[in-house]
């Protein structure tokens, strides 16, 4: 049992994985506003629809369009339309309104920010959620504006994934197809480790049988991300496949990886096969590298992290998303390592026999 | 006999899902409700069908071993 203890870590892990990756409900997100055009002078009836939102009562609700980092046009009247949609009543306010569009270090700023507060729910907002168009008042004074001071909403609480428009619940993927790129990526790191050994000691066969199983379990990982990346992308990009840069890389690289295995198969001499293949994996792993993490960066992608696109940054540091994205990692990782280990048990006894035959 | 199976059960792999979500598709966009969690959900089956064929693989390879069929080797 003691030399089994890491394969009770990769159940114990993954188990808490598909539970925490899969019952941690996602936080409040506004997903839906109308209209979205306001005009100076109106009295808007804004519409706002909020995802996995209860909004029952009333009186505890606080909403505001934020203009900058200290002023607000803050509701007149809440009311609810359903648990989780909201009418919100707001005074656009004639004159020159001071909208932040970008910030100090020249970033695009969020405002106007939608805010919506409720001690059950938490604090909810959405970035540039409505466009003001801003007008002098018709008969010329220049009323002083009425905006209200922006104090800061308590800090949400709630143990919730972050609620992304078009990503929504696919979040989660975030613990199943991400796991697979970086388990495939360590364990071919493993597989060009054992292929480095078989080149330094090319009397021992068995670094062989480790590089190939590796590679094995790296391949079908690097097709599992693939497949699953695809239906991901339908559903938020809208294409299985639209040729994007991250895409086409990736197949590239797996094809490369592929090639590994014709070659492998089209050598009878054993020993001629892992010399000659595991120079090959040192140069397939070789181009793996730029094509996955440097080309897509050079390049306008819709993947995240790459192109000026956000990295997982903006939600990978949510401490929450990290609780269950490093075991789910460590837990993947250490399956494939797992499933490589049986092949090469398998391969060396078929290795044993064809030596005793 | 064997290639045929297999070609079958892949054909019907894809084709009875596409059946079924045919039917479906009138009343509900499946993917696109709820939040699109379906979308997990069907990330979740691609991973544990690549797991289970692996484990056909490997399957297929005892059996051999097994079977002491040597010119298989």
């Amino acid at each position: 049992m003691k030399k089994h203890w890491w394969k009770v870590l990769t159940v114990i892990l993954l188990f808490y994985v598909l539970l925490a990756g899969l019952l941690i409900p996602l936080g409040v997100g506004i997903y839906k506003v109308s209209p979205v055009s306001l005009n100076a002078g109106q009295a808007v009836d804004l519409k706002v629809y909020a995802y996995n939102a209860v909004y029952d009562n009333t009186e505890n609700i606080d909403a505001r369009i934020r203009i900058n980092p200290n002023e607000a046009i803050c509701a007149s009247e809440i009311n609810t339309i359903s648990s989780n949609s909201l009418s919100i009543k707001f005074n656009i306010p004639y004159g020159k309104l001071p909208i932040e569009v970008v910030d100090k270090t020249g970033k695009k700023s969020p405002f106007p920010l939608l805010e919506i507060y409720e001690p059950q729910n938490g604090y909810t907002s959405l970035e540039s959620a409505v466009f003001i168009k801003q007008a002098a008042a018709p008969n010329g004074d220049s009323t002083s504006l009425d905006l209200c001071k922006a104090e800061a909403f308590p800090a949400d609480t709630n143990t919730n994934f972050p609620f992304l428009n078009i990503l929504e619940e696919t979040i989660r993927n975030l613990f199943f197809h991400v796991p697979m790129w970086f388990g495939m990526m360590l364990i071919l790191l493993l597989s060009v480790i054992s292929s480095i050994r078989m080149l330094q000691q090319p009397d021992r066969i068995e670094h062989d049988i480790k590089a190939s199983s590796f590679a094995t379990i790296g391949v079908l990982f690097g097709i599992l991300g693939i497949i699953t990346g695809a239906l991901w992308a339908k559903n938020t990009w809208g294409a299985y496949w639209s040729w994007d840069v991250k895409q086409n890389t990736s197949a590239v690289a797996l094809l490369i990886y592929l090639a590994y295995f014709v070659l492998r198969s089209s050598f009878d001499d054993i020993d001629k096969r892992a010399r000659i293949s595991a120079i090959y994996n040192v140069f397939a792993f070789a181009t793996l590298i730029p094509l996955l993490y440097v080309v897509p960066r050079m390049a306008d992608s819709l993947h995240p992290g790459m192109g000026g696109n956000p990295a997982f940054s903006s939600y990978d540091l949510d401490s929450t998303m990290r609780l269950v994205f490093y075991p789910a990692v460590i837990g993947w990782t250490l399956l494939g390592f797992w499933l490589a280990t049986l092949l090469t048990r398998i391969e060396r006894i078929r290795q044993k026999k064809l030596s005793l035959y | 006999m064997k290639k045929h199976n297999i070609i079958l059960a892949i054909l019907g792999g894809i084709l009875l899902p596409q059946l079924l979500m045919a039917q479906d598709a009138v009343k509900t966009d499946y993917m696109n409700n709820m939040g699109k969690i379906y979308v997990v959900v069907g990330v979740l089956t691609i991973i544990f069908v690549g797991i289970i064929f692996f484990l056909i693989y490997l399957e297929r390879k005892v059996a051999r071993l097994e079977n002491q069929d040597f010119e298989d080797l």
